[in-house]
């Protein structure tokens, strides 16, 4: 026997299968749109940038307004050296922290610690800058590099506190538990069981610090400053790619837009390497 | 910084969304190198402040939304 629907019925699973569908629409829509729009800067990038790069433009210094050529090296080698720096000094506050407030998790202060660094994560990376040139620029008397890597290394900070403690939890507590239960000391579980099993999760969130980082012009307006001549000194100004680009795309000459385009174009594919690069990596050892 | 690149930089209070607008970063970004004397700098670091101000707010906002949302799961499932 055919069961009878009433017409009401119908109407309304009619009427769920409509929304069904639309919802699913406009979810396949906003995937689509952002998308769209990763393409649209890669290829916009791409189209504008990589025609103006050359050996040149890679290895050689800024020229004069006016002069054909020139490049963009001292902004590379500065941008490394800045950020490399801020690793070394953010990645063991970031870690050591991360420790401490997944090991004694009832400290009130671990918890308190961990609140601050997802409130400071949401802070402008102006206000990042600001704060390094009144700690460090102001006293020692001149824009530096140092004072660059400590800005970026405080934007750093909460950044590897959180995705180090995230890997700290994944860490099975059986592995912590067969450690102490052999008689380890709780540092040496730490140093021995807990970072060794999370380090590729660690390196992930020590690489999207780094790329982070790496793109952040604001807080070098008054930290690094930029320099148009070679300097490795970190105690002077130095020039750093994504200032570079803001000075470049800012200012009045089409060769320095142009220029800003390729660097925009460098800055994107160091980031993109890299991130690739440790992803290959990281699947290489998980193969072991 | 993006938008300082492509605001526009006005000191007008906007009346559409086509005017040319100022942000609070943008305005720090475009105007530090350029602050000569030392009340122009505080201004500038003043507008920093309240800008980490507001930031703040909204983030302990979004936290205390979080645990209480977190709070209700808890409850739910003992």
């Amino acid at each position: 026997m055919v069961t009878q629907h009433s017409a009401a019925e119908r109407r309304h699973y009619q009427f769920r299968r409509a929304t069904e569908r639309l919802a699913g629409a406009g979810m396949v829509l906003c995937t689509a749109v952002t998308v769209f729009f990763l393409f649209m800067i890669l290829g916009y990038v791409i189209y504008n940038g990589a025609s103006a790069i050359d050996w040149n433009f890679l290895t050689g210094l800024p020229l004069p307004p006016g002069e054909s050529g020139g490049g963009i090296a001292n902004a590379l080698v500065g941008s490394v050296l800045v950020v490399a720096c801020a690793v070394l000094i953010a990645m063991p506050i970031g870690l050591g922290a991360a420790i401490f407030v997944n090991e004694f998790p009832s400290a009130r202060l671990g918890r308190t610690v961990r609140f601050m660094a997802e409130v400071l994560t949401g802070v402008p990376s102006i206000v990042v800058g600001l704060f390094a040139y009144a700690l460090v620029v102001r006293p020692m008397g001149s824009f530096s590099g140092l004072s660059g890597s400590i800005a970026y290394a405080f934007i750093m900070v909460p950044i590897i506190l959180i995705t180090s403690h995230e890997a700290f939890r994944l860490v099975p507590p059986s592995l912590r538990e067969a450690s102490l239960a052999l008689g380890v000391p709780k540092w040496r579980t730490i140093l021995g069981v807990v970072l060794p099993v999370s380090r590729t999760a660690l390196l992930t969130g020590a690489v999207l610090a780094f790329s982070r980082a790496l793109g952040e012009a604001a807080p070098m307006l008054f930290t690094a400053f930029g320099n148009p001549f070679w300097n490795l000194n970190l105690g002077k100004p130095i020039a750093t790619v994504p200032m570079l680009i803001y000075t470049y795309a800012t200012g009045p000459y089409d060769d320095w837009h142009q220029k800003a385009w390729a660097a925009s174009f460098v800055l994107m594919m160091v980031v993109l390497v890299t991130s690739v690069m440790t992803r290959a990596f990281l699947r290489g050892k998980s193969h072991e | 910084m993006a938008v300082t690149m492509v605001g526009g930089n006005s000191f007008d209070l906007i009346h559409s969304l086509f005017d040319p607008v100022h942000s609070m970063a943008s305005q720090i970004a475009s105007e530090f190198t350029e602050a000569t004397y030392s009340l122009y700098v505080s201004s500038l670091i003043y507008v920093g402040l309240v800008l980490f101000g507001i930031t703040i707010i909204i983030s302990l906002c979004a936290q205390y939304l979080i645990w209480r949302l977190s709070k209700g799961h808890v409850a739910v499932f003992e």
